[in-house]
Formats: C-alpha cells, sequence, structure tokens
C-alpha cells in the first residue's frame, strides 16, 4: 500500500514537472543533479524504514535537509577546489540507493510470496 | 506508526519527480542550445567553420573579381589611381625583389632542464622579424602569404599563430618586397633580432630574390567603425 501510494506521489511530481514552465540553469544543474539523488535517496530509505515499521518523522526530515546539504556543499567545494568531489556523493548515495532497494525488494516479496 | 510514513515520503517522492523531470527538460534544452561540449566534437565545430571560411573566402574573391570586371567596364579614367590604391590596401598581388626568410623551430635537442618553449618560433619572433624587415626599407610583406595590411595582426593562439585571422604553421616563410641588401643587412646587425633567434637556436635562413611574389590580402572589408571624415583643413603657416 505504502509504495503504490510513493510511487502516486513520484507520478505527481513527474506530471508538474512536465507542465510547469520553469528550467534549470547550466550553471545549477549539477547540484541539481545531486540534490535529485540525494532525494531519492532519502525516499527509498524512508519506504524501507516504513515497512520495517520503525519510521521517524524527525530522522527523516533532518536526513533529507542534511543530506541534500551536504551533497550540495561537497559538489560546490568540490567546484571551489577544482576536484570532483561530487562524485563522492554520487557514489555513496549510488551505494545506499541499491541496498535500500534491496531491502524494499525483500520486504515487499516477504509481503506476497511466503516460500 | 504504520500509516503516518506515507505522508512525508510521499512529498518527498512528489520532490524527486518533480526535479527529474524539471533537470531532464533543461539538460536537453540545453542540448539544442549547445550540442555537446566535448573536445572531438568542438574540433568537428572548428573544422567545419575554417571549412566555411574558406568556402566563404573563396565567394570572396570571386565577388570581387566580377566587381573588378564591372568596374574596368566603367571607369577607365581612375584605372591607374586605383591600381595603385590597391597596391596600398593589399588588393592586388604584388611581385618584385626581394626576401625570403624561412624561420623554423630549433632542431637541437633540448638539454636537461631547459624550456622547451625557448625552442620554438613566438609570434613575438615573427613580429620583430617583420618589424626589422619594415624598418629595413620593406615595402610589402606577407608571412606565409598572409599578405600584411594596415589591420594585420599576428598573434599567439593556443598552440598556433594567428596572421590575418588565419592560423599559420612553420615553417613560417616571410617574404619581403623591397631593397634586398638593406633589408638583409638590418636583419643581420649585430646584437639584432637574427643574433637573438639564434642564441635560442631558431633556425632561420635568408635567401634573396630577384622576384618575390606576394599575393593580395584574402580578407574581407576591414572598416566597420571607422568613416572618411572630412579632411583638416590645412594649417596656415605663419
Amino acid at each position: 500500500m505504502g509504495v503504490v501510494v510513493t510511487l502516486g506521489g513520484l507520478a505527481v511530481g513527474i506530471l508538474l514537472g512536465i507542465f510547469m514552465p520553469w528550467s534549470i540553469p547550466q550553471a545549477l544543474s549539477k547540484y541539481f543533479a545531486i540534490a535529485i539523488v540525494a532525494a531519492l535517496d532519502t525516499g527509498l530509505g524512508g519506504i524501507r524504514s516504513g515497512l520495517e515499521g520503525r519510521f521517524g518523522l524527525a530522522v527523516f526530515i533532518s536526513g533529507f535537509t542534511a543530506n541534500t546539504l551536504l551533497a550540495a556543499g561537497l559538489t560546490y567545494l568540490g567546484d571551489m577546489l577544482g576536484g570532483d568531489l561530487y562524485l563522492a556523493a554520487i557514489v555513496v548515495f549510488g551505494v545506499r540507493i541499491f541496498e535500500n532497494l534491496a531491502k524494499i525488494r525483500r520486504l515487499v516479496l516477504g509481503r506476497f510470496w511466503s516460500f | 506508526m504504520e500509516k503516518n510514513w506515507q505522508l512525508p515520503v510521499s512529498i518527498v517522492s512528489i520532490i524527486v519527480g518533480f526535479l527529474v523531470t524539471t533537470q531532464i527538460k533543461s539538460q536537453s534544452e540545453q542540448r539544442e542550445l549547445l550540442p555537446s561540449r566535448r573536445l572531438e566534437d568542438l574540433v568537428v565545430m572548428l573544422k567545419t567553420s575554417e571549412q566555411r571560411n574558406q568556402d566563404l573566402l573563396k565567394e570572396l574573391s570571386t565577388l570581387r573579381a566580377q566587381v573588378k570586371e564591372l568596374e574596368s567596364g566603367k571607369i577607365r579614367l581612375a584605372k591607374k589611381q586605383e591600381a595603385s590604391l590597391d597596391l596600398a590596401a593589399g588588393l592586388s598581388p604584388v611581385v618584385g625583389q626581394g626576401l625570403e626568410v624561412v624561420v623554423q623551430d630549433s632542431a637541437k635537442p633540448l638539454a636537461k632542464g631547459e624550456d622547451p618553449n625557448t625552442a620554438i618560433v613566438h609570434n613575438d619572433d615573427l613580429l620583430r622579424l617583420v618589424n626589422e624587415l619594415k624598418a629595413g626599407g620593406a615595402e610589402v610583406v606577407a608571412v606565409n602569404d598572409q599578405r600584411l595590411i594596415d589591420t594585420s595582426e599576428i598573434t599567439c593562439a593556443g598552440t598556433t599563430i594567428l596572421v590575418n585571422k588565419t592560423r599559420i604553421a612553420p615553417p613560417f616563410v616571410i617574404k619581403a618586397i623591397g631593397d634586398a641588401q638593406t633589408m638583409e643587412a638590418a636583419l643581420n646587425m649585430r646584437g639584432g633580432i637574427l643574433e637573438y633567434l639564434q642564441f635560442y637556436g631558431i633556425q632561420v635562413s635568408i635567401s634573396r630574390k630577384s622576384e618575390v611574389l606576394i599575393p593580395m590580402y584574402s580578407g574581407g572589408s576591414q572598416y566597420k567603425y571607422a568613416k572618411p571624415a572630412a579632411p583638416a583643413a590645412p594649417q596656415e603657416s605663419k
């Protein structure tokens, strides 16, 4: 049920994005990319903890803001230093996204099939 | 506990969806604006624009020939004056006695710790050679067949040298029409440019020619901002 609701939220967001006339300036696109990955990671983490029944609102919100800001800050620092520091954030979030997805898959599968 | 995680997570997923689509949209917009910024593509873009430049120059010369034809049909009186103006403006090829100076990078192997920058020909070197030739009485000068006119530049653009906005590459051949003996003497002056270049191992060979052919200036119209003004009134002598 919860997964369906979040997928619905994703669809609403996509529709909003399609019909909004805004676009992101080139200079900020790197930051937005990293913010997307951070938000994706937080969202999947939220689903997972929700399915596991140990969801905490404060943890969720603080994780979302802290992750996004840290990722953007790291990107900015990388730009200042002339190194691709944002790759570190991409790798960490990428790994966590896979982990969270694997956990969610197991939890959801466990609900419908119990082999 | 079970229910209240769905709302915040849904909000976050709305944000994710929104960000993803806006990002994809603006990325594809930018891709249309700037097809690609990769080095290989930029090289191709440079090549094609250079090719186009060449084509336009060709067109320009045929059009200029047509203009000449039409003019010669119309005006014969001003012909002689035009010829001398064309000569001064670099709009006709010229021939005469003069020098041919070939300049090449140093062939000596670099000693340890030696700056490789000193072994290559720079735009400054060409500029000084040309200046020396002019000081020695050169009337018309060309570098790699780029006729030097009043607006011609000899600049450095990355690893190449630009003359008349055209890239030139070694060996640099400077042709100068004028009194060959004086110009050669000007170059060979003690403590002069030739000695300076030879110190750095730059290879310079000078040959006198009884007939040096310098092509016409191939660029377009030079004056966009400058307009002829009324000539200043002749100053009365006291």
